[in-house]
């Protein structure tokens, strides 16, 4: 290891320029910190050349070719800077000093880091502290509860599922709303390139990163800061950067390994097969109950229980090795992770093995070059979720329990409608399987001590195959299906590279003027490749792939390419960092953009005050006070597809012959959505730091947001609609995060992060959108849930339901009048009932640490948001018994005059009712979930002295421990999604609720 | 030495700028095309392109609610053919006579009709150029071409006309019909503006555009016998209808009499060639499993039999019409014309055979027996024998179903023959009202809204394009 990575350097130092100059010598020294220790990696530089040195391990130099009169100058990370004339002396010692300013904590932002002092945009950290101990599936959950301004939405227990960040509430209707992510430098795909297996979405994205090799998050929420990414800042940028070494550390061995048990939690109580024979035989006793009868023994006898079947225990493990060190003038991280999943969920399995190298080095005291390159392959053996037949939960739930999953000689049936998912786990195949590289190379030249210009050449490459095999018991032979049985296969590969150059300016005039630029292009280009091949009929279950079906049913492959070219740059100035001012602008070209739209400008500007370095500002219990404002644009291109508006004709057949008809029409000033945000806030600390808090108002507005405006027909244009960017978004809220260090003690310290976000979203209008009855113009994003202008754009816009009548046994609803009505079916009814988004968000994590133990607590919570669950339309819908099993709830009906019962009458002709969607599937989704605690315990040195290891911690975490929720949610996760979708949101059919995980762990360091 | 430095580092600067200037990119990388979906500069590019564009009006006609499933199902559904017993509301709404402009199922007839418009318009003001530059398409391949989107035009329009307008005997065609667009939409074309300032053209102007489309492909198109596309047949045979619709007898009765002796096919001794694009077709949508993508046949499926026509079962014979039958007609007994199967609630009741429940199976758009009508009914209306007599053309058609010949017919005979040959392949209401007749029969329900000229005999205009159409203010159909 060491000896090849000498050698590199050794390669990097062979296109190294020398210069020689006259009348030289030598010069020799040592380099210590403030405490006296020798201090590696200090760079050494003769002042106005490029000639220069680095210490060594032991704090070592020497520099050859100077000479007297010359200056060297010693710099360091979080030194101050110290410079030395040399004499005539050949050894020049020198003992550095901590600066206080470059110690201070510095953000990662886009394109360039940034002191915390300096920070002047809303830009929220997650640092590796907060997120080492979370199991995480992926690396988005990471962020649940930990930032204000920042809502995760996880959809449900299935591994790699899709999930849904939101930063400051939704912010586009028809487009995407995911924010940007970028690792590294390299903007990630987060293209849905698997299969919907039921649901509104396929896998998670970015299910593919080890969420074990990130350092640290950098949520970039305001204009000032995602301006600079210009057409794809407007749903903010959240930036990861993965772990480094640091030069001159000696080789730290990192092995965290642990294994968890996850148990499914919050599920429905169906009736078991005995139950379910009775509540019919219950049911008989009513006249004209649907699904009534005589006596149990008119129905099938037998019994199986499906739910305890499908939802159980999954035992996981995880180990992750990584090394992280550094030479002088080099530094590397190494890592390699395997985890093996199982969900609580029958058939739902996870393996994953990633790598990372991440090397830097300091090639010349001129340039520096840099590697990070993750690799990961994950294999996921999928199960479908939500409203399918397929999924193990909506099947366990709904089958009526007197269907045996095996005959009577232990072969598998399959004899009811909603399949059998005993059978469906051994004799179907769903599974994805993922390699992907992200990857980057960087060269920074320095010009002078003031000018660099760096590049940085990014790839993100995706394979995935996505291979589904159903037996012959779920794919009977048919006409066209001959044996029966199928098999597909997809595989697409997702490639995108980026191309980035900047020039990079910094220099302070005089004492206090520091003026900083950056100056930057990027290209990126994405191409999407698809291929699909798909057969029937197959002669045995045993034959795995579409070769061996005999009747062709696919063969396609489709191909697209975006591109993306983004000139942009930034000023900044301040004085003695106390007036603090930046411009940033950018200027983005993007080929889905219609031709005469094709180029949008983006621009911020932010300003700062750091009023408690005025001389005048004299309050001694408050140790640091900013006032910063903000105010810019960033754009939205998730405006479909990757040609939205390029008319086109679409193949077709007739007769065997191909043909071509008008597909979409042309559109060519379709473009990005703009959001334009104004940023007020204040960062306080007091007492000596102890109590530090940000507090923001923002108010934003997106504008141009797409609409499919209807065309008439008379265009001839089949969608006969065209989408516009016409629509208005108004997004405005509050955000504190709150810091305080309670107990600081030598041995206890007890912390406590507190953030809280309150987000007010009202569509402002939508012109060319349909109109209600009201005259208020919307757009329905699911059949329970529209944007309506002047109101959020996630309202449930519903039927009231009412409630059972105590006299009559009848279920009741509310007309739009308000008035009784008994059925909730006329859409002209259905009012605005809910919203599926929550009036505050936020999470609070306390860190006590006493001697050698630590304790992690995160709670995250979510306030005022409704949550629909349609699924209810078929479990708590009693007059369906003799099709679906229901809910033990339905127990709960009403049997004579003065009952309060939650269900009607059985026989009511009312009960059909409940089939239809109302305020009946409403609930509230607000919970306060304990996330995640974890105990730890570090092994005392003393045990450690002979033994391999420098420390050892061990520590037990347990995930979702405990949930607080709205009593009508007994028995459902309230945390649901079942689509990414924004105007899709608070949505689910049944949603695999979210595991309660038990973790046992050791993190070791050699 | 210091001159040395200061003129290194202005090297160094200067190296950044073409460094980074070198390095940027061309904004042409952002012109990028689709690789597969044609866009509207490419399609008439090539002869290939060109040809494809004629295939895509055929599959245009074959979406169902262009001359697919639908429209014969909606005939039977409004007149006194058929009974629905369906959940579909918009379906049952028109059964019972309380449609409005919103409903979905009625307006897919203009919607469809027109995306045939546009696409025979763009290739009737594209493929002239286009072709001239090609030398592939020799002239005469240009006038078929342009022949074939004449023909499909013709008969988009003629069938709209029939569903948004009063018939010609209500008004002598003076009344509003459907709008006239005067060419296609999109680059080069019509612009939305332009479009949603039309309005609708009388029937008399709406028949002139069928009638001169319709001679145009009479007078160009080849006698081809495939009839799954246009031919000279089947133009002829529209033109004939047109005629037929208007009064013109003399001009019918010679054009079907034309068909009849000049066609390429012959009269079908038997009622195999329904679901085949064989036998007395004269055209013929080539409707099967890989080509019937567009929803299939459409509201067919609802008009079979739930149990052995593999469909709903919703809407099946009417009484009137079952008891319009003499006794040992075959068409109550063949399985290629009807079956007994059961409905939606497991009655059994007799339903239609001819257009099968699956995309599968092809639809007859026109066939030759529709001349023998034509050519009767004329005769008999004008008092002449052009051909032959009108009893010798009905009792050929009687004589194939196995019932007795007629010694003489009169309109209502040829109107109840007519019932039952016809019987859901959407001629049905047409016939009743050209001829002023009530759709349904005394003592239903409906028959006061039903009867000639009234309102609700023909659709609304969609609202959704009355809203949209400044140039339809004013022109929604009476009681609507």
């Amino acid at each position: 290891m060491r000896s090849k990575f000498t050698w590199m350097i050794t390669l990097c130092l062979a296109f190294v320029f020398q210069f020689s100059f006259a009348q030289e010598k030598t010069v020799t020294g040592n380099v210590t910190d403030q405490d006296g220790l020798p201090l590696p990696g200090v760079s050494i530089v003769v002042k106005g050349t490029t000639k220069g040195t680095q210490t060594d391990f032991d704090g070592n130099y020497s520099i050859n070719g100077v000479t007297a009169g010359q200056v060297l100058v010693f710099s360091y990370v979080g030194q101050r800077t110290t410079e030395r004339t040399i004499g005539t002396s050949n050894t020049i010692n020198v003992q550095m000093e901590a600066d206080a300013q470059a110690l201070e904590e510095v953000v990662v932002v886009g394109f360039g880091t940034r002191s915390t002092k300096k920070l002047i945009t809303s830009v929220a950290r997650v640092e590796t502290e907060a997120i080492q101990d979370v199991p995480a599936t992926s690396v988005q959950e990471l962020l649940q509860g930990q930032a204000s301004g920042v809502q995760f939405v996880q959809s449900s227990a299935v591994l790699g599922s899709a999930n849904v960040i939101k930063i400051r509430g939704v912010n586009s209707l028809t487009g995407g709303s995911q924010p940007l992510i970028v690792l590294d430098g390299v903007p990630l795909s987060d293209e849905d390139n698997t299969f919907n297996l039921g649901g509104n979405n396929g896998l998670n994205g970015l299910a593919d990163i080890n969420p074990q090799d990130i350092e640290s998050f950098s949520i970039l929420k305001d204009a000032g800061a995602t301006a600079i990414y210009g057409a794809r800042g407007a749903n903010g940028v959240i930036l990861i950067t993965t772990k480094k070494g640091k030069n001159g550390e000696k080789p730290r061995v990192t092995l965290n390994a642990y294994t968890s048990v996850a148990r499914a939690t919050e599920l429905i109580d169906v009736f078991s097969a005995d139950e379910y024979r009775q509540y019919r035989v219950d049911r008989g006793t009513f006249p004209g109950a649907a699904g009534g009868v005589a006596a149990a023994t008119d129905l099938p006898q037998g019994g199986f229980d499906y739910v305890d079947a499908v939802a159980g225990t999954g035992v996981s493990q995880n180990v992750d090795l990584s090394v992280a060190g550094g030479s002088e003038k080099s530094n590397y991280f190494f890592s390699l992770t395997y985890t093996d999943q199982e969900s609580p969920f029958i058939g739902n399995e996870l393996q994953r093995i990633s790598t990372r190298l991440n090397v830097s080095t300091q090639a010349t005291n001129w340039l520096k070059l840099g590697v990070n390159i993750g690799i990961s392959n994950s294999v996921n053996d999928r199960v479908n979720v939500e409203n399918t037949t397929f999924a193990p939960l909506t099947s366990a739930y709904l089958i009526r329990p007197f269907n045996e999953p095996f005959d009577a000689d232990g072969n598998f049936i399959n004899n009811d409608f909603i399949n059998n998912q005993i059978a469906l786990d051994a004799l179907v195949d769903n599974e994805v399987n993922s390699t992907r590289i992200i990857a980057n190379a960087t060269a920074e030249i320095k010009f002078t001590d003031w000018l660099n210009y760096k590049a940085l050449f990014g790839v993100d490459r995706a394979t995935i195959n996505n291979f589904q095999r159903t037996r012959v018991l779920f794919d009977l032979p048919s006409a066209t299906n001959p044996l029966g049985g199928s098999a597909f296969d997809n595989v697409a590969r997702d490639n995108r590279y980026v191309f980035d150059q900047t020039l990079n300016f910094n220099k302070t005039f005089g004492e206090n003027h520091t003026v900083g630029a950056v100056l930057g292009y990027s290209f990126q280009e994405t191409i999407l490749n698809s291929i699909s091949a798909g057969t029937d009929s197959f002669i045995s279950d045993g034959q795995r792939n579409v070769t061996s079906g005999a009747v062709v049913t696919t063969g396609t492959q489709n191909r697209f390419e975006r591109n993306l070219i983004g000139y942009f740059g930034s000023l900044s100035y301040d004085y003695k960092s106390k007036y603090i001012f930046t411009a940033t602008a950018r200027r983005d070209g993007s080929s889905r953009f219609g031709s005469n739209e094709r180029f949008g400008n983006f621009y911020s500007l932010s300003g700062g005050w750091n009023l408690s370095d005025e001389e005048f500002f004299n309050v001694d219990w408050i140790s640091s006070l900013k006032l910063r404002a903000t105010f810019g644009t960033a754009g939205n291109d998730r405006i479909g597809g990757s040609f939205p508006g390029i008319g086109t004709f679409n193949n077709v057949t007739s007769n065997n012959q191909a043909g071509l008809v008008v597909g979409v029409a042309d559109n060519p000033n379709l473009t990005w959505e703009e959001r334009e945000t104004l940023d007020l806030g204040v960062d306080v600390s007091f007492f000596n730091n102890r109590i530090s808090l940000n507090a923001t108002y923002f108010d934003s507005t997106t504008d141009r947001l797409l609409i499919a405006s209807p065309l008439p027909a008379v265009t001839g244009a089949p969608l006969r609609s065209v989408n516009r960017n016409a629509g208005e978004l108004s997004n405005k809220g509050w955000e504190f995060d709150l810091n305080t260090r309670n107990i600081v003690k030598d041995d206890f310290t007890w912390t406590t992060n507190f953030n809280i976000s309150f987000v007010d979203s009202e569509v402002v209008n939508l012109p060319g959108a349909a109109t209600d009855p009201l005259g208020r113009r919307f757009i329905a994003g699911t059949g329970a849930q529209r944007a309506i202008e002047g109101e959020s754009p996630n309202s449930f816009f519903l039927v009231r339901f009412n409630g059972i009548n105590s006299e009559t046994g009848d279920a009741e609803y509310l007309d739009v009048n308000g008035n009784i009505i008994d059925n909730p079916n006329d859409p002209n009814d259905r009012v605005i009932v809910g919203d599926a988004t929550p009036d505050f968000t936020g999470g609070i994590t306390n860190t006590i640490k006493y001697k050698n133990w630590d304790l992690t607590a995160l709670l995250s919570f979510t306030y005022g948001n409704d949550i629909f669950i349609d699924g209810l339309r078929f479990v708590e819908a009693p007059d369906r018994i003799g099709v679906f099993n229901q809910s033990t709830e339905v127990l709960n009906f009403w049997r004579q005059p003065g009952d309060n019962a939650r269900f009607p009458r059985p026989g009511s002709p009312t009960e059909a009712t409940l089939r239809n969607q109302s305020t009946f599937q409403l609930r509230d989704g607000s919970f306060l979930r304990a996330r995640n605690v974890t105990l730890g315990y570090t092994l005392p040195e003393k045990f450690l002295d002979k033994t391999l290891f420098s420390s050892v911690r061990l520590y037990v975490t347990g995930n979702n421990l405990f949930i607080i929720k709205d009593k009508d949610l007994d028995n459902f996760d309230p945390e649901v999604t079942d689509s990414t979708a924004p105007l899709a949101q608070g949505e689910t059919f049944f949603t695999p609720p979210q595991a309660r995980t038990f973790v046992f762990g050791a993190r070791i360091n050699f | 030495m210091k001159k040395n430095i200061i003129f290194k580092k202005a090297l160094h600067l200067l190296l950044a700028i073409p460094l980074f200037v070198a390095t940027t990119g061309c904004e042409n990388d952002l012109d990028n095309l689709p690789e597969d979906q044609l866009g509207t500069a490419l399609v008439t590019t090539s002869e290939a392109a060109i040809n494809a564009l004629v295939v895509g009006m055929y599959r245009s006609a074959q979406e169902v609610a262009a001359f697919n499933g639908n429209r014969y199902v909606m005939d039977a559904v409004q007149s006194d053919e058929g009974v629905f017993v369906g959940s579909f509301t918009t379906i049952a709404n028109l059964f019972e006579y309380i449609q409005n402009p919103t409903n979905g199922t009625l307006s897919a007839f203009w919607n469809e009709a027109y995306e045939m418009i546009n696409l025979a318009n763009f290739i009737l003001e594209n493929v002239p150029a286009a072709a001239a530059e090609l030398p592939d398409i020799t002239d005469d391949e240009l006038t078929q071409i342009l022949a074939q989107a004449r023909f499909i035009r013709g008969i988009a329009y003629f069938q709209i006309s029939q569903l948004y307008a009063q018939p010609f005997q209500v008004s002598g065609g003076s009344n509003l019909a459907v709008i006239i667009v005067p060419g296609f939409f999109g680059e080069g074309g019509l612009t939305e503006d332009e479009l949603i300032n039309l309005s609708r053209s009388t029937l008399n102007e709406v028949h002139q555009l069928v009638a001169d489309d319709l001679d145009f492909a009479i007078a160009n198109l080849t006698n081809t016998t495939d009839h799954t596309i246009a031919n000279v047949d089947a133009a002829r045979g529209m033109r004939a209808r047109l005629h037929l619709y208007r009064g013109e007898w003399a001009q019918a009765a010679q054009l079907a009499n034309q068909v009849i002796s000049d066609a390429n096919v012959t009269f079908s001794p038997d009622y195999t060639f329904f679901g085949t694009t064989g036998g007395e077709s004269l055209y013929v949508l080539a409707n099967d499993a890989q080509n019937g993508a567009f929803g299939g046949t459409g509201l067919a499926n609802f008009a079979n039999g739930s149990t052995t026509g593999a469909g709903r079962g919703d809407l099946f014979y009417s009484d009137e019409l079952l008891a319009a039958h003499e006794a040992g007609d075959t068409r109550l007994t063949d399985p290629n014309f009807s079956i007994l199967a059961t409905d939606v609630n497991g009655t059994e009741e007799r339903f239609q055979a001819k257009v099968g429940g699956s995309g599968a199976i092809p639809v007859i758009v026109m066939r030759l027996t529709e001349m023998y009508f034509i050519r009767a009914e004329a005769n008999l209306q004008d008092g002449t024998t052009i051909g032959d007599t009108p009893v010798n053309d009905i009792n050929l058609i009687r004589n194939r179903a196995g019932v007795a010949p007629l010694a003489a017919v009169t309109i209502d005979d040829i109107l109840d023959e007519r019932f039952r040959e016809f019987a859901f392949e959407g001629h049905r209401r047409m016939d009743l009202l050209r001829n002023q007749r009530s759709l349904r029969q005394p003592g239903n329900p409906q028959f006061d809204d039903s009867g000639f000229g009234q309102p609700l005999t023909i659709y609304p205009i969609n609202q959704r394009d009355i809203d949209l159409s400044p140039g339809l203010a004013g022109q929604q159909n009476p009681g609507y």
